[in-house]
């Protein structure tokens, strides 16, 4: 089979692998993701990078960011660790809405399959006022778009990768001058067996498989009216690996259902943004495969929001987002019965680009919340353009994260009196730009108070309380080479990331914070052939928080390449980890060696 | 994890095959390596193979950490329960792996790995031709696996309806406590299931008595002592030692009258040492049923996960399941911290060795 494929890839090929997209002409579900895009560091990843790390998100994130990303195997739970926050601290927004789950409070990597999104934003820094709860070290932007005047474009693509793995897309767009429709499948499974033979590892019980269907619709009744609709079906099996063969075997089930409906009305001096969204988790685990599950739960958030810009001047405008949320929960075998909470926000933000060089914006939130009390939220930005090669941006902001059902109501041990985790931040980005190279430095400082942490109360009973002050600090850098010339396009990346997470009361490193970590990703396009290097160096990682455990530092290289036989099919094919590097994101769950992977894309 | 409700390590079992020993006349200072002194079992944290043996030697002036692996070159495996000890052997029970690891006790050199019919193994009790492993998976599980000593093969189950938790053996016999808590997935509540204890012959390996204590509270332990056993229920207003004459399973009772939610039991030398729920160290002589309860010291941290006495100090561990635990020692006699000590990843046992 993989000797065929490489066959195919000397046969006459034709045609030239699309460039970077422009971000400007798309049109996102989330309007605010634009709008912040101005002042805050972004980097955005759309279709042709997500199927590049087609496997997870997981995969698409360690590979294309500096994101810790934490994976108990390859496929199995997986959490973000961004600028050296936790899992908690990250927030995942789906199409503009916070999607983490209101039981854990984070996002489950692996269960948003990166294939039904046609762009994955990474927004540094804190967002809280306009992404909620979590947008402390950044948050991660899951975007369907809904365009118009496109016309007809399908897309089926299909991956067949070691450990009897494959990732299959097929996506169908068709847009008019007011109607557009888009619909995306795609279905994601891993016998995942892999072996790590030099430490005895064996992925037992690793294998997965997902399910998604997204709908979109949007409806131009005339220039100033349209509605909008997008709605997600998932489903997912996980099987948790063990260490022995004699291990019990266990297993994790996720139902989710997203939908979200909005009114977009936009005339010269005021845009309105109205939607409702109704989001739905359900999730099971077995801690014996063949058993009754033993613990599970549903989360359901009900979304009244509203986006309100009133532009005061061509160059000023008033934003006021007002939302409304009903929260309710259903658990089993937590002691969690059925919690249900109402929260209310009000967001104001005022943004000036009067003079050329200089943007600024305020922002400001307060969250009225049944469960705790929520702190006043803030965020100044503004974007100085010095000259032609060198801009800068400053963000303040104070960004919080709330206790979650778990935290407050876990029986027994959940605390409801906890208080929200609270961030006050900083960062400076310095930007220059010089020929086919541009170069970003941000230092960025968090102050984290009120940090909740659970720990043993009794020796049965574990509690959380709001207890750890957290100090993030550190530095990104990254330098950019794009340049076209001829049938050539050569873009690159490399990105440095030096970052500090200290506990204030212990002065020790967080743990699953690497203080360093070096990320290279280059793409390299003649005419009908394209090759692209992934590489990315993470450093001595502790495991605990006492900086006794940890694990050693790596290096991890892909290589891929693609080619276009004709304007509508392109094969590719890519080998994971080449140098196979025997490495782990998380203490004893290794990650798989050298493995391969081919692929086919049609478009029509 | 509900799993992080285990509790100590099985004292009765170490006393019993002390007691073996010396009638075996075992030279400890004669072995050719070196562990003999004091064993830390260290559960590691829940769903990783980070399960570690920690040594240190009797007069406490010497340390070495991860015993196991140093010498056999692997990971111990996943939440390591409890040690139990027969004549050279150390039985390490790991119960989220579901294996017994034995190795060599006085140079840790693993011999077998036994893993048949073995759901959630939690504690090990020995007889001289046998050795019974309660197996408790708190979700429909509650077994007694019989073994053959000679070669670790499997004889039977002893299936129970609610519980199987600490075992030992006494005056021949093999007690199990049969009784304790569950949680309760629709209240959220941890339920007391009963209050029976289960005498088993070792001779037919059947059931032989099933003993109710009389108290409305929670079974926290069993040991067993100069050919009785002992249980420790509890209740938020007082505690009960029960003594149990493993023969006929008739019993007598202490009240621990004030002594809230006890919730470990160790006899050294005379005197029951025990804690209560807000990790108050107490000590009692056993041989009068009135002699006064003595406060002994507060333990610090979160609770005491590991508890025993060895050689007239107490041993008490604060166990972290993120990193390291702390481990402290007193005088047992008078509450007086000698030391303190970094110990493994959930410290939950120490055993004399």
């Amino acid at each position: 089979m993989m000797k065929r494929t490489f066959a195919f890839f000397f046969i006459g090929l034709i045609g030239q692998v699309s460039a970077q997209e422009s971000l400007i002409d798309t049109v996102f579900i989330d309007n605010q993701f634009s709008k912040v895009s101005k002042t805050a560091k972004i980097s955005n990843l759309n279709s042709d990078k997500i199927l590049e790390n087609s496997t997870s998100l997981s995969d698409l994130l360690r590979f294309q960011s500096n994101i810790y990303i934490k994976e108990n195997g390859r496929g199995a739970t997986s959490s973000p660790g961004f600028r050296g926050t936790t899992a908690q601290q990250t927030a995942f927004v789906w199409n503009g809405i916070n999607i983490n789950s209101i039981f854990l409070g984070q996002g489950d990597v692996n269960n948003m399959n990166p294939l039904s999104y046609e762009n994955v934003g990474i927004k540094f820094g804190g967002g809280s006022v306009i992404y909620g709860s979590s947008a402390i070290g950044g948050s991660i932007h899951l975007n369907n778009i809904l365009d118009f005047d496109k016309g007809f474009s399908g897309t089926l693509f299909s991956e067949y990768g070691s450990f009897g793995t494959s990732n299959s897309l097929a996506q169908a767009k068709f847009s008019n001058g007011n109607f557009s429709f888009n619909v995306n499948i795609n279905h994601s499974r891993s016998e995942n067996d892999y072996e790590v033979p030099q430490r005895k590892f064996i992925n037992r019980n690793g294998e997965y498989q997902n399910t998604s269907f997204n709908l979109g619709l949007a409806y131009k009744i005339n220039p100033n009216n349209e509605f909008y609709w997008q709605s997600q079906l998932y489903d997912s099996e996980q099987h948790y690996p063990v260490f022995s063969e004699n291990q019990t075997k266990t297993k994790y089930q996720v139902q989710t259902f997203r939908s979200l409906a909005g009114w977009k009305f936009n005339s010269k001096s005021i845009k309105n943004n109205f939607k409702l969204a109704y989001l739905e988790d359900n999730f099971q685990y077995f801690g014996d495969i063949n058993k009754t599950k033993t613990s599970g739960g549903t989360g359901k958030q009900y979304i009244i929001k509203n986006d309100f810009d009133f532009l005061v001047s061509k160059n000023s405008s008033f934003n006021l987002i007002t939302e409304y949320q009903y929260n309710e929960a259903e658990g089993f075998g937590s002691g969690i019965k059925t919690p249900k909470r109402n929260l209310g926000s009000f967001s104001l933000l005022y943004r000036n680009s009067q003079s050329e060089k200089f943007y600024w914006e305020l922002g400001a939130k307060q969250e009225i919340v049944e469960d705790y009390k929520s702190p006043f939220l803030f965020s100044a930005s503004g974007k100085y353009t010095i000259n032609n090669w060198y801009q800068t941006t400053l963000n303040i902001s104070r960004n919080f994260r709330a206790p979650t059902f778990n935290d407050l109501y876990w029986q027994p041990g959940g605390n409801p009196d906890l208080k929200p985790e609270t961030s006050n931040q900083v960062e400076i980005s310095h930007n220059f730009s010089y020929k086919n190279f541009t170069l970003g430095i941000t230092p960025y400082y968090m102050h984290i108070v009120d940090e909740i942490v659970w720990n043993q109360a009794t020796s049965t009973i574990w509690t959380p309380k709001n207890i750890s002050k957290v100090d993030s600090y550190g530095l990104e850098a990254n330098l950019t080479f794009d340049k076209n010339f001829e049938r050539h396009h050569i873009f690159s990346n490399l990105s440095y990331t030096y970052s500090r997470s200290v506990d204030l009361e212990t002065k020790k490193q967080l743990r699953y914070v690497p203080k360093q970590r070096v990320n290279f990703n280059a793409n390299y396009e003649y005419s009908f052939i394209g090759f692209f290097v992934q590489a990315f160096y993470n450093g001595k990682t502790y495991t605990d928080n006492t900086e006794n455990n940890f694990v050693k530092e790596y290096m991890i290289l892909n290589l891929g390449t693609l080619a276009k036989i004709s304007s509508k099919v392109q094969l590719g094919f890519k080998v994971n980890n080449i140098t196979n590097q025997i490495y782990q994101t998380v203490d004893y769950y290794f990650m798989p060696q050298r493995n391969y992977a081919v692929n086919l894309k049609l478009n029509f | 994890m509900k799993i992080n409700k285990l509790l100590t390590g099985l004292f009765a079992s170490v006393l019993l095959t002390f007691a073996a020993c010396n009638d075996d006349d075992f030279d400890f200072n004669n072995q050719e390596t070196s562990y003999s002194g004091i064993l830390i079992a260290n559960e590691g944290s829940f769903n990783k193979p980070d399960a570690t043996v920690d040594f240190l030697s009797s007069d406490l002036s010497t340390s070495q950490s991860g015993i196991y692996k140093t010498v056999n070159n692997e990971d111990l495996g996943d939440v390591l329960q409890t040690i139990g000890f027969k004549g050279t052997n150390a039985f390490l029970v790991l119960n989220n792996s579901n294996k017994i690891v034995i190795a060599n006790r006085f140079n840790f050199q693993k011999n077998a790995t036994v893993t048949s019919n073995l759901v959630s193994p939690r504690y090990i009790a020995f007889t001289d031709s046998q050795y019974y492993v309660t197996n408790n998976n708190f979700f429909g599980t509650y077994k007694l696996n019989i073994y053959n000593n000679a070669d670790n093969t499997f004889i039977k189950s002893i299936n129970f309806d609610r519980y199987a938790e600490k075992v030992v053996e006494a005056g021949g016999n093999i007690l199990v406590q049969t009784d304790g808590s569950l949680y309760n997935a629709s209240t959220g509540t941890m339920d007391i299931t009963g209050h029976t204890i289960t005498i088993v012959k070792p001779s037919t390996n059947n059931i032989d008595k099933t003993i109710t204590l009389p108290d409305s509270g929670e079974i926290k332990d069993l040991v067993s002592y100069e050919g009785s056993a002992y249980a420790l229920s509890s209740t938020a207003a007082d505690s009960y030692i029960y003594k149990i004459n493993p023969a006929d399973g008739t019993f007598s009772t202490v009240t621990l009258t004030g002594i809230a939610n006890a919730q470990k039991l160790r006899i050294d030398s005379g005197y029951f040492y025990f804690i209560d729920g807000g990790n108050k160290v107490y000590s009692k002589m056993t041989a009068t049923s009135t002699s006064e309860i003595k406060t002994l010291f507060t333990a610090p941290g979160y609770g005491s996960y590991g508890f025993n006495i060895i050689d007239g100090k107490i041993f008490v561990s604060d166990a972290s399941f993120t990193g390291e635990s702390t481990s402290y020692v007193y005088n047992a006699s008078t509450g007086t911290q000698i030391k303190s000590f970094k110990s493994g990843i959930g410290t939950n046992g120490f055993y004399k060795n």
